[in-house]
């Protein structure tokens, strides 16, 4: 389902580290309402989408929103 | 200066039993922008500076994001502008399988990559754990991690 790359899809620049920021910022990743959760949903939902455009569309946004988002790395 | 009085709606809006008619919800109007066929396009540095391949998207936080982060111009960045306009691209094709332009744009950024990929591995090690890489044994192991100093520019 996924590949992993030893790369980043985007540099990072960490400038002042910020601990509660991360907190926050970690919980709408992979918290109880968070980003994981929705592209999880997304990756569901497909299985009934009877268009194939659709059906390419929620699995970009699923794939996106899983890896990309969440700061893993791309997709 | 506002008070939370003024976002409440009126009373007689029965926002607390669910129902929020026309007049009474003016909080905003949500706006998608319909994306045609052949939109214009970034170079592919340009896009992942802006977080975006085409200018007809690039409108909320147009303000805060115009102030463009200086990249690196390294094999790795080169890689990540690439990959990333292959992911835009893969994003409009989805939905404009006919935009031919687009589709032979998006074929030649991935045979692009493809080179980039052998050019940064020679430098910079293994971005695939099945990489192979006979000469130096099993290096995938080898620091810096993505996420660990000098790892990631």
């Amino acid at each position: 389902m996924f590949v992993y790359e030893k790369k980043l899809q985007y540099p990072v620049k960490i400038k002042n580290t910020n601990p509660k920021l991360a907190a926050v910022i970690i919980s709408q990743y992979g918290g109880p309402d968070g980003e994981l959760g929705a592209s999880l949903r997304y990756l569901s939902q497909r299985y009934s989408m009877p268009y194939p455009e659709l059906k390419a569309l929620l699995t970009d946004i699923g794939t996106a929103g899983s890896l990309s988002d969440t700061g893993a790395g791309s997709p | 200066m506002e008070t939370p009085e003024m976002n409440q709606p009126a009373a007689s809006c029965g926002a607390n039993q669910g129902t929020m008619p026309g007049s009474c919800a003016p909080l905003a109007f949500p706006y998608v922008p319909m994306q045609g066929p052949n939109p214009t396009r970034f170079s592919r540095m340009e896009a992942l500076q802006t977080g975006t391949l085409f200018p007809g998207l690039d409108l909320p936080f147009k303000e805060a994001i115009q102030a463009k982060t200086k990249l690196a111009n390294t094999a790795l960045v080169e890689l990540m502008a690439l990959d990333f306009a292959i992911d835009e691209l893969g994003l409009y094709i989805v939905t404009h399988a006919e935009d031919q332009e687009a589709l032979q744009l998006y074929w030649s950024y991935i045979k692009l990559a493809k080179e980039g990929r052998e050019k940064y591995q020679k430098m910079y090690g293994p971005l695939l754990q099945t990489d192979l890489t006979p000469e130096e044994g099993y290096i995938w192991l080898k620091d810096p991690w993505p996420w660990e100093e000098g790892g990631n520019a």
